[in-house]
């Protein structure tokens, strides 16, 4: 039975693919994106990791589709029509590459084989030492943020550097801050009016939604969840009231001169754990040496971290869309 | 009460899974862009959410039927109010449904003496799905 579910996803994934390769209307192509994000989040679903579907069903199917429409706003919604001539030296390119991975995956241990490397190197202590020596009943947040505390710090200094580029290359949001494209007023209502039902389904929406960002981001040690889903969370409930309500009342709640210090904050705050941790005599990043008690100090470095992680998200999310839309206004 | 509770769940599910059924021949066999979305709304709200309640009397524990519900809340909000949207925008943009007037139409047929058949109405004037795409002016 999992066999078949997989194999029809996969299918699925696949059929997707080719479709978004062949679409000329940009606008199809990013709905079907989102679709297949949500395709991998199933089958990250079915593969039992449920962390990581969260996260591709929240930052691949909800933000980034925003995101890509934001853009599309800017450059238009077709592709530019191409040459067919000359296609022979990519298609030959892309079919030796792909015969080259196929014959790689030979060497690949089965799916779900007992002994892969991957279930055998560092996986076992993990499962076995991970409650006596971090703690956290969800073992993957102990590995994301105790274990591997480097790896989640650099991928926080990824998102960092996204949003740095971003900011160079759009401006913060700020370049015309507050002043939007003046429509006549009875477009205004008119488009109110239009906005009815989506505008009531908003109000009973965003509270709960930023309510489930914090729930998400605590109780990240105990279920799935964390950081990178709440802070991706929280920025989809204030794109919401953005995207309902117009840019201009949102830059009010979230100001995007302020909101810019926000991503380094966060950073900052996750490199200051492990720099107090190193004050007091342990290693960078060793939460056990935070207060006397190793497993309650894993506990708050986890919980500092993961706000850390929350707070660079998603107020480099809420940038970037205050950047992009910007933009086309 | 167990047993009350499958074959309740079990009604649910079946005319859950029904309803789903419906909605994607509909979505296959619907002639313009409002039934079409008519049926993807039959999905949203019958499909979806008869299989949640099915699933929620099958729950095992309170905390999982809760999750459930709330599910089962949300998807009637954000579905139904997705498919207006997008329903509310197409019209705004001045497509006009194929089925409009199918009363007078049809009668209109009958009173000329022509013998069509009701999908012979239906199809008459048929432009293909994609001139009505091109249609849409400036959606934002």
């Amino acid at each position: 039975m999992e066999f078949l579910i997989n194999s029809l996803l996969l299918l699925m994934l696949v059929a997707t693919v080719f479709a978004i390769v062949r679409l000329k209307r940009l606008m199809i192509g990013v709905m079907l994106m989102g679709f297949f994000s949500l395709l991998s989040a199933n089958i990250f679903m079915v593969l039992d990791a449920v962390d990581v579907a969260f996260t591709e069903a929240a930052v691949g199917a909800g933000v980034s589709t925003i995101f890509f429409l934001a853009a599309l706003a800017i450059v238009g919604r077709t592709s530019k029509p191409q040459n067919a001539t000359r296609t022979f030296v990519p298609l030959a390119a892309v079919i030796i590459t792909g015969a080259l991975l196929v014959y790689a995956s030979f060497d690949m241990p089965y799916f779900g084989s007992h002994d892969a490397p991957a279930h055998n190197h560092v996986v076992p202590r993990y499962l076995n030492d991970s409650p006596n020596e971090v703690g956290p009943p969800n073992i993957v947040t102990s590995v994301l943020a105790s274990y591997r505390g480097y790896d989640t710090l650099g991928e926080v200094g990824v998102v960092f550097t996204a949003f740095i580029g971003v900011f160079l290359l759009l401006g913060a949001g700020t370049r015309k801050s507050g002043v939007e494209r003046p429509a006549p007023p009875n477009v205004q209502a008119e488009s109110m009016r239009q906005k009815v039902v989506l505008r009531e389904v908003s109000d009973l929406l965003i509270a709960p939604v930023l309510i489930f960002a914090l729930y998400v981001q605590w109780h990240g040690d105990f279920g799935p969840g964390g950081g990178f889903q709440a802070g991706v969370i929280f920025a989809s409930g204030v794109i919401l009231y953005a995207l309902i309500y117009g840019i201009v009342p949102a830059q009010k709640v979230f100001p995007p001169r302020k909101l810019a210090y926000f991503p380094g904050i966060g950073f900052l705050l996750y490199a200051l754990v492990g720099v107090v941790s190193m004050m007091r005599g342990g290693n960078f990043l060793d939460y056990g040496v935070l207060v006397h008690d190793p497993l309650h100090g894993q506990h708050y470095g986890i919980l500092i971290i993961e706000l850390g992680v929350g707070i660079t998200v998603a107020a480099v999310m809420i940038n970037i869309f205050f950047s992009l839309s910007e933009r086309s206004l | 009460m167990s047993m009350a509770l499958d074959i309740v769940s079990l009604i649910l599910l079946c005319a859950g899974s029904f309803f789903c059924i419906t909605a994607g021949v509909g979505l296959m066999r619907m002639p313009d862009f409002y039934t079409r979305a008519h049926a993807a709304s039959i999905l949203d709200s019958m499909g979806a959410g008869l299989i949640i309640l099915g699933l929620t009397l099958q729950a095992p524990s309170y905390l999982v039927a809760i999750k459930l519900l709330f599910t089962f809340f949300f998807l009637m909000i954000t579905g139904l109010a997705a498919i207006h949207a997008l329903a509310q925008s197409v019209n705004v943009a001045g497509v006009n449904p194929k089925l409009a007037n199918i009363v007078q139409r049809l009668h209109k047929n009958l009173n000329d003496g022509r013998t069509r058949s009701i999908t012979g109405a239906v199809t008459d004037g048929d432009n293909s799905p994609t001139d009505s795409d091109n249609n849409r002016g400036d959606g934002k």
